[in-house]
């Protein structure tokens, strides 16, 4: 009798930052116990660092680089949103040693060679954040079956926190992308009039730094570099999460703003983006289609502490018990890998 | 460096309207800097050689913005049409920016219902609205400009154009060659942070367009005058410091004369 739990080789490596690593980081405790997982990164430089190597050995999960491993293999290469997967052929490599290759892109958009790949036939399946994502690339795709595996986070790495404190805040947490930003951020914050509000934001670069160089940054702003604060604090320093994007960009998923509703920071996001279908306008955060809507639910949760406690609350318990539910996203995954 | 200066481009006719324009300014007590890309000298303004002009489109308008006056020594660059008036000192007119890098006074919401008029420069109210929300605008009001006064942060220039020229080649894309007006209220709406703050409404006292002619053939007196929405057709009272006097370009050359006076001919 076969061993019902799939192999699978993860080409890419777990970290604390960027969303596709990330989401690694995650993924590995949500599956090794349904899985025989094998981390394989890009560069053996890697498999150098101790604190990734000690994470992947608590649970199980080897690690060796490509050319480390048996000629001849069985099970699956999965990668997600690692651009050397495809430029540098690693996905033709595996393929050729026997698995079957299951991608994700992660973004709304394909990524360099994924197209070319993908018409060669080296593609065996592909995963999709979200429907959204999926109405985007999945006529890039054809015919390679495709299945929504969402995005996992584990509720116990980002604790609930009962804010009440003097000092109101607002603030974003993602990658320095200047096109995840829109052009009229600092002002859009400043233009809420909060009262005696503080505006954070991790992480902050120099390319930021250019796209708003009109803006004098005073006293009232936070412009942490990526990892200048734990995770965890930075998101339990903000009250609301503030998160407009920028006219370029679609968020496929929300990683950073479940992980905002999971620690109690509600969210006001622009609709036509994944983020509606995590947000329940009302309940737990509000989706505002124009700058007064913005302004209007901000001041109501500045001044209604009543509600902005009830709403923290309703947006821990939604995106812990049903964004991040467990057994759905096992479910989900172990469905792509067994169908 | 300075805070800001006005700045125009003006050949022909058009540079003697500005000379009285300038003389207007001063006459109220406005002492700051005129830069003017001319074909000749206009009393009163820093000239600048402006050599060939593409008139088309008043585009203009932000080639020489990018070009040439992004690269002079104040930190905002306020621009006047030719046709402009002065009937008393606007006071500091960066109080307007609210924040934004950049200041178009927003005139009329396009996507009203009671709405007389249907389009604006050819295009339907709605489909620029669609245009508009297309490219990333995210109000639900959609306002139109008049392009005789703006002001732009020095380190926000090249945004604005950046802004402005996509959404040309898009709308463009989509059967509309605009000019610039369409591609100014573009800019702003996408980098003012709050558009609600920057309408005609929020602000009478600093700059409006005379475009209905309250005062056609004369100059405007600074007494109070009827404001006319380019859309509902609704009046507004109104008593702005700086009249675009735009139905006045003859009482305008008029009063540049004096400016002339002792001036080589």
């Amino acid at each position: 009798m076969s061993d019902p739990k799939p192999f699978v080789y993860v080409f890419g490596w777990p970290s604390h930052v960027g969303g596709a690593d990330t989401k690694l980081a995650h993924l590995i405790p949500l599956l090794h116990q349904h899985c025989h997982l094998t981390v394989v990164p890009n560069e053996r430089r890697h498999l150098q660092n101790k604190y990734w190597t000690r994470f992947l050995s608590r649970y199980g999960v080897r690690f060796a680089m490509l050319d480390e491993l048996p000629a001849r293999l069985e099970g699956y290469a999965l990668s997600m949103a690692n651009q050397c997967f495809f430029t540098h052929k690693i996905a033709h490599r595996a393929k050729e040693r026997g698995l079957a290759v299951v991608w994700s892109s992660e973004m709304m958009w394909h990524h360099e060679g994924e197209l070319e790949a993908v018409r060669a036939g080296v593609v065996d399946r592909v995963l999709y954040t979200s429907e959204l994502q999926q109405a985007a690339l999945g006529p890039g795709y054809g015919s390679i079956p495709g299945f929504v595996t969402g995005n996992f986070i584990d509720p116990a790495d980002f604790p609930f926190l009962d804010r009440r404190r003097p000092e109101f805040a607002i603030g974003r947490l993602s990658r320095p992308a200047p096109e995840k930003y829109p052009e009229d951020f600092p002002v859009f914050y400043e233009a809420l009039e909060l009262p005696e509000t503080r505006f954070r934001v991790m992480a902050w670069d120099d390319r930021l730094a250019k796209k708003f160089k009109w803006h004098r940054f005073d006293c009232r702003w936070d412009l942490l570099k990526a990892e200048q604060e734990h995770q965890v604090q930075f998101l339990h320093s903000l009250d609301l999460f503030i998160y407009p994007l920028g006219h370029n960009f679609t968020e496929s998923w929300g990683r950073s703003t479940v992980e905002a509703m999971l620690t109690g920071a509600i969210p006001l996001v622009p609709p036509g983006h994944h983020l509606e279908q995590l947000v329940t306008h009302g309940e737990t955060g509000f989706i505002c289609a124009d700058f007064m809507e913005y302004r209007e639910h901000a001041h109501r949760l500045f001044t209604d502490y009543p509600l902005r406690s009830r709403m923290a609350k309703a947006c821990h318990a939604h995106a812990e018990g049903r964004l991040c539910n467990r057994d759905e996203h096992i479910a989900a995954w172990l469905a792509a890998f067994r169908a | 460096m300075k805070r800001y200066c006005y700045w125009s481009l003006a050949t022909g006719d058009y540079a003697k309207m500005f000379a009285a324009t300038i003389r207007s300014a001063r006459q109220c007590g406005v002492f700051k800097d005129f830069h003017v890309w001319s074909d000749q000298v206009v009393p009163g303004a820093i000239c600048h050689e402006a050599g060939p002009v593409e008139r088309w489109g008043c585009l203009f308008k932000l080639t020489y913005l990018r070009d040439a006056v992004s690269k002079l020594d104040y930190e905002y660059f306020v621009w006047l049409d030719t046709d402009t008036w002065f009937v008393r000192n606007p006071g500091d007119v960066l109080r307007v920016l609210s924040g934004s890098p950049i200041h178009l006074a927003l005139e009329s919401d396009v996507c009203k219902p009671e709405n007389r008029r249907r389009d604006w420069w050819d295009c339907p109210n709605t489909k620029f609205a669609e245009l508009m929300r297309r490219r990333g605008v995210r109000s639900k009001a959609i306002f139109n400009v008049n392009g005789g006064f703006f002001v732009i942060h020095r380190d926000a220039v090249h945004t604005v154009y950046n802004l402005a020229h996509e959404f040309w080649e898009f709308c463009r894309g989509e059967g509309f060659t605009f000019n610039d007006e369409p591609l100014l209220a573009y800019a702003m709406q996408m980098l003012c942070g709050n558009p609600y703050a920057h309408t005609i409404r929020q602000d009478t006292g600093l700059w409006a367009s005379d475009w209905t002619g309250c005062f056609a053939d004369t100059l405007p007196d600074g007494q109070p005058w009827w404001f006319v929405d380019y859309f509902t057709e609704e009046k507004l009272p109104i008593n702005p410091a700086i009249v675009h006097a735009m139905r006045s370009k003859k009482a305008l050359l008029e009063a540049a004369e004096p400016a002339y006076a002792g001036l080589a001919p």
